[in-house]
């Protein structure tokens, strides 16, 4: 403890008692110098205060001054013998000198109390430093804090003669403080300063506070609660100092001292006291600091004996030697190894002294050199990132061969933290054993995969599966065959149930095999059937033994599909024989030597004869009747000869009914020698095909197509025939009478019937005919005909060709169809249709008008109606409200005038027709508009001269006029003379007109769309509404007729309506 | 609000409407900048050529009539739409219209041009909620 030495040297105070025996007038001033001296010293030691050691060295200079000057007092004291002896006769000076020596010894006697006072400060001083010294002794010798504060509160009873000392330490939560140890203060007193409270300005609160001691030399003024003044009264206290006690620089608690005096404690006291407090302070710090230095080494102990603990439990059961451990701080210094390491290090050439603690691990690591150079880089870098925190382990295999043997190491670095310590433990295991064991082993291993890849390749290159099946069930192993005849390759079935790759219906039969052969029974030949991976049998024979003493069964499976497909071919090839024997459409049948007999036949043979029971008996035999149809004839022909007989729709009689009664049978047949393997005829073959259905049926169709023809000619229908041999057309009474022609004006042929047909018809009939000819296909053709009076007729025409055997036409013949008034209804309904179209567009057109054109002084009406309710206007502004007002709503007028017309136009169509001139119309216009035509200088042009007139509504065809004729001087060019030109001409039978002007055109590209819609506009300078083009187009077609234009930009527009006439 | 003077451009062939748009928004807004375009296509090319350079100041409002002679308001938006960015982004456009047609307000929710579909007639309200909040 760093001021144990101060109390050390009390021991040498030691007695500063001087003597002074003579008194002379000479030594005066020496006195006086003594006096100087000690007052001198005396500061000193005021001065000094508590640095004993100072005071103690002064003490002593002090006492060997006092002696120096006791011995130069007895040197004087002779001097003076001699002089008085000197002097003796000198009684003059006798009285003065007896003056003298009375002065000296007054001095003297002042001398003495000055020494007196200055051993009473000594002794003080003395006994001040014997508290600190023995505080400090306490602090060295006390185990805990406890003991300390017990101690430093009877030494200061004991030795710096207090009334009572107690130490306390602060609760500042509660603001209170608790009596920890004290002396002199009665058992039954304690409680007193249990959790004592202490108030703002109270002398512990101060202490706290201020961080400085707290001294009263009047208890009786300082103190104010009532308690403690009474326990101060009733133990006869006076003053007290509290003196703050810290702890790692904070206030901690105080140590409290009481004295039975007023104004006991003095500068000296307070500064002993203060070292004291402030040792006791240094000494709590200490405490703390030893204690966490012990906390922190435990920690690493534990830690390191965890590590060994471990690393011993790992060499157990790894067989190796104990790990070398060694714990590096975070620069890779070493801070602790353990004996393992050492051992290691000594086996790798360090002396047994080598200090490993502090080596920095790195650099050794990154020294190695040689065969280890790559390893101790390795390790270097290892350990840099788990010392950087970017690894969390780290381990590595070297080999290190001591002179004796080979081995193997394993390092291990992990992180390592503690409170006190971050780092890394670096780890080393002789695994030496270990890869002993494992190139041992891989050796053995090795030979044993060459014997077991030997017999894999023997198994796989079977081309059965070879496998074995261990108790459970499961395959242990599977030849490579199975992938090819199963699907699986071995892998996917060992440690697979074989059960479950038997298909479902083999199942039982195979778990009861599977038992045979486990109860000993060597199986051979056994049939079942797996599932291959992609779905199907595959049958398998297999031969299966059970080895009890491997628990193994050995088995050999062989694919027998092919086996089985052949049975199966031979089957169905057998059946297909079979079947198409019993199910041919013609009967047939083999019969055996000279006599015909019947071998064997199929059913449609025996239901073609009527018989049954046939088989072995001779032709004639079972068809008794058919000998004398020549039928044994021909057999024995073929049988004798060998040649084939071959006949169609033969008839034979035969006995079918069993009841005697001959039927006819037509027959197709074919006799055919049978011959043996020796080509030697044994029999004959025979095919025949019933007809007799066929034949009967013909018959009938040719008797019924007679009967036709005869009801055709005796019935007048409304049919053409033309024999094409001769060239003679037929037609029939009703096809005449469609024609409105007699048989007398015109003489059937195709040309007369040409003549008849529409010429707008006539190229379509003439080319369908001639197309008919040429493909010889049935046919057919709408067509009209004019009739003499002017009516038409729509015909409808069918016809056929008659072939003969050769595929060549003899006749062509068709019927005819008067199909008007199914026209007529058709055109009805289009016309319906057409009108409701129109209809529909205008309310489209209609709905269109309401959504933009009549909303849109709709909305200006409400809009100014609305702030007209202003109370705010003024007068002007009210005055421009109500005109906006009145043009929006005469903008609503306008608008629903418009539609008004537009709706006109749908009762106006069944207005009277007349018939309307085209010049009259444009003559009438002319002078209307004659005025805006001067104004711009119009230049009208018109040519009515191939047709000027047209039957229908007057006031359409008007409208149509004006309105084309004002939009062309509207949209005119600027500076160009407006030209209108209108024209009419007469193409096939429709009446088009058209209007041409040289004006500002339209982009049709852009618009064309657009140009007949309503309120379109197409130019912004002109004042208009957009609806003169829509009304003309609605007005044609009003009409039926159609109305289209061609226009470019500043080039001019040609408007064309066409009306059918 | 800033204390700039706000700056309003209308498009429409309707002079009664437009009468009535610039009395509105003056009654409402105070002092306003406002031009009056009865043809789109003259809007078109004063924007085109008064903005190329305007430095970026409080955007300007064009109300945009959907019926109209020449030049219809969604015709006008597709020109519009071929503008620099620097012209585009000093416009807010609305459509102002009378039509009741669902299928041009979904249209005109659908043109990324368009703020917002207004009807006829421009009210209080709408200018308040629009350019007083």
């Amino acid at each position: 403890m760093k001021k144990a030495d101060k109390g050390n040297k009390t021991d040498a105070l030691g007695n500063t008692n001087t003597k002074s025996t003579s008194l002379k007038q000479e030594k005066k001033k020496q006195a006086t110098e003594l006096e100087v001296a000690y007052k001198v010293i005396a500061r000193q030691i005021e001065e000094k205060g508590k640095r004993a050691a100072e005071l103690v060295q002064a003490n002593i200079e002090l006492a060997f001054q006092n002696e120096e000057k006791g011995k130069r007092a007895a040197e004087l004291e002779i001097a003076n013998k001699e002089l008085i002896f000197q002097n003796d006769l000198k009684e003059k000076k006798a009285e003065e000198l007896k003056l003298a020596n009375r002065n000296l010894k007054k001095a003297e006697e002042n001398l003495l109390q000055l020494n007196a006072e200055l051993e009473e400060k000594v002794k003080k001083r003395s006994s001040q430093f014997s508290f600190i010294s023995q505080v400090n002794q306490a602090i060295v010798l006390a185990e805990d804090i406890q003991t300390l504060f017990r101690n430093a509160c009877s030494i200061a009873l004991t030795i710096g003669k207090y009334k009572m000392a107690w130490i306390g330490a602060y609760d500042e939560d509660k603001k209170t403080i608790s009596l920890i140890e004290s002396s002199g203060i009665p058992d039954k007193d304690i409680p007193l300063f249990t959790k004592l409270p202490y108030k703002s300005n109270s002398p512990e609160e101060s202490v706290l506070r201020t961080g400085k001691y707290f001294l009263s030399n009047n208890v009786e003024q300082t103190l104010k609660l009532k308690t403690r003044k009474q326990f101060a009264i009733k133990h006869n206290i006076r003053s007290f100092i509290v003196l703050p006690i810290k702890k790692s620089g904070n206030i901690y608690g105080t140590f409290n001292i009481y004295a039975t005096e007023n104004n006991f404690f003095e500068k000296e006291d307070v500064a002993t006291l203060l070292e004291v407090s402030e040792d006791i302070s240094f000494a709590l710090d200490q405490f703390e600091l030893t204690e966490k230095q012990e906390e922190a080494e435990r920690q690493l102990q534990k830690s390191f004996a965890e590590l060994e603990t471990i690393s011993n439990e790992q060499s157990t059961i790894l067989n190796t030697l104990p790990a070398s451990i060694a714990l590096l701080d975070n620069k890779s210094n070493i801070v602790k190894v353990n004996s393992q390491w050492i051992q290691f290090g000594k086996e790798n050439g360090l002396s047994e002294n080598f200090p490993h603690v502090s080596t920095n691990y790195i650099e050794i690591s990154e020294k190695s050199l040689g065969r280890d150079k790559k390893e101790g880089q390795q390790m270097a870098q290892g350990l840099r990132k788990i010392l950087r925190g970017d690894l969390d382990y780290f381990s590595m295999e070297y080999p290190c061969d001591s002179p004796t043997e080979r081995r193997w190491f394993r390092a291990e670095v992990k992180p390592f933290k503690t409170n006190v310590l971050s780092g890394a433990v670096v780890m080393h295991l002789n695994i030496s054993e270990r890869k002993k064991a494992e190139n041992k082993e891989m050796k053995t291993l090795k030979a044993l995969q060459h014997a077991l890849n030997d017999i894999n390749k023997i198994m796989d290159s079977s081309l059965d599966i070879i496998c074995t099946i261990n108790e459970e069930g499961k395959f242990v192993n599977v030849s490579s065959a199975s992938e090819r005849i199963l699907g699986y390759t071995p892998k996917e079935m060992i440690g697979e149930k074989f059960i479950d790759f038997v298909l479902f219906k083999d199942v039982e039969k195979t778990k009861k095999a599977a038992e045979d052969i486990l109860s000993g029974i060597s199986l051979t030949l056994f049939e079942n059937r797996y599932v291959h991976k992609k779905g199907g049998e595959v049958p398998l024979i297999w031969s299966a033994k059970w080895d009890g003493t491997d628990k193994i069964m050995y088995c050999i499976a062989k694919d027998a599909t092919e086996k089985k497909r052949l049975q199966k071919a031979l089957e169905t090839e057998r059946q297909r024989f079979y079947d198409l024997f019993t199910e041919a459409p013609s009967s047939m049948g083999i019969l055996s030597g000279p006599n015909h007999v019947f071998v064997i036949v199929n059913p449609l043979y025996l239901q073609l004869i009527g018989k049954d029971n046939i088989i072995g008996k001779t032709v004639l035999e079972v068809l008794p009747e058919a000998a004398d149809q020549g039928l044994i004839e021909l057999l024995d022909n073929v049988y004798k000869t060998g040649i084939t007989i071959s006949a169609s729709e033969m008839v034979m009689q035969l006995n079918v009914n069993g009841t005697g009664q001959l039927v006819d049978k037509y027959l197709n047949f074919m006799y055919q020698a049978h011959r043996t393997e020796n080509d030697k005829i044994d029999g004959v073959l025979f095919f025949a095909v019933d007809v007799t259905e066929q034949v009967v049926l013909r018959q009938k169709i040719e008797e019924s197509e007679a009967k036709l023809k005869e009801a055709q000619t005796l019935l007048q229908l409304s049919t053409w025939e033309i024999n094409l041999g001769s060239n003679v057309s037929t037609w029939s009474d009703e096809f005449y009478a469609i024609l409105g022609v007699t048989r007398e004006e015109i003489k059937p042929s195709p040309e007369a019937f040409l003549s008849m047909i529409h010429p707008d018809d006539f190229e379509l009939a003439k080319t369908q005919i001639e197309k008919t000819f040429e493909t010889l296909e049935p046919g057919s053709y709408n067509a009209r005909i004019q009739k003499k009076n002017g009516d038409i007729k729509y015909i409808y025409s069918e016809w056929k060709f008659e072939l003969d055997t050769n595929g060549k036409p003899i006749r062509l013949y068709g019927i005819l169809q008067d199909i008007t008034e199914k026209i007529m209804a058709d055109d009805e309904r289009e016309k319906l249709v057409h009108e409701l179209l129109q209809r529909n567009r205008a309310l489209e057109q209609f709905t269109f008008i309401l959504s933009h054109n009549l909303r849109a002084p709709i909305t200006n009406v409400i809009g100014y109606t609305e702030f007209l309710q202003d109370d705010t206007l003024t007068s002007e502004e009210k005055t421009e409200l109500m005109e906006g007002l009145a043009s929006s709503a005469s903008g609503l007028d306008t608008i629903i005038k418009d539609i008004n017309s537009i709706l006109q136009i749908k009762q106006e169509i069944n207005d009277i027709k007349e018939i309307i001139y085209f010049s009259k119309i444009l003559n009438d216009i002319t002078i209307n508009i004659r005025n805006s035509i001067e104004v711009h200088e119009v230049e009208m042009v018109s040519d009515f001269s191939e047709v000027d007139e047209i039957f229908s509504l007057k006031v359409y065809l008007h409208s149509i006029f004006y309105n084309l004729i004002s939009n062309s001087i509207k949209y005119r060019k600027p500076n160009v003379k407006p030209r209108i030109e209108i024209k009419s001409k007469k193409e096939n039978g429709k009446v088009i007109l058209t209007f041409i002007d040289n004006g500002l055109g339209i982009d049709l590209k852009a618009k064309g769309d657009l140009v007949f819609g309503l309120y379109k506009r197409f130019h912004s300078h002109v004042e208009e509404k957009g609806m003169g083009l829509f009304m003309v187009k609605t007005q044609v077609e009003a009409m039926n007729g159609k109305i289209s234009l061609k226009s470019e930009p500043n080039k001019g527009t040609e408007f064309t309506i066409v009306f059918d006439a | 609000m800033t204390n700039t003077i706000k700056r309003f451009i209308v498009i429409d062939d309707d002079p009664v409407n437009n009468f009535l748009s610039k009395f509105v928004l003056k009654k409402s807004l105070g002092e306003v900048e406002l031009m009056v375009f009865l043809n789109p296509e003259l809007a078109l090319e004063y924007i085109e050529t008064e903005f190329q350079n305007q430095p970026p100041i409080e955007k300007i409002t064009i109300f945009l009539d959907l019926n109209m002679p020449v030049l219809s308001g969604w015709e006008f938006l597709d020109k519009f739409e071929t503008f620099s960015e620097t012209i585009k982004n000093q416009f807010d456009i609305y459509i102002l219209s009378s039509s009741i047609d669902p299928a041009d307000i979904e249209r005109a929710k659908a043109n990324p041009l368009v703020i917002a579909f207004t009807e006829k007639p421009i009210n209080k309200e709408f200018i308040h909620q629009t350019f007083l909040n």
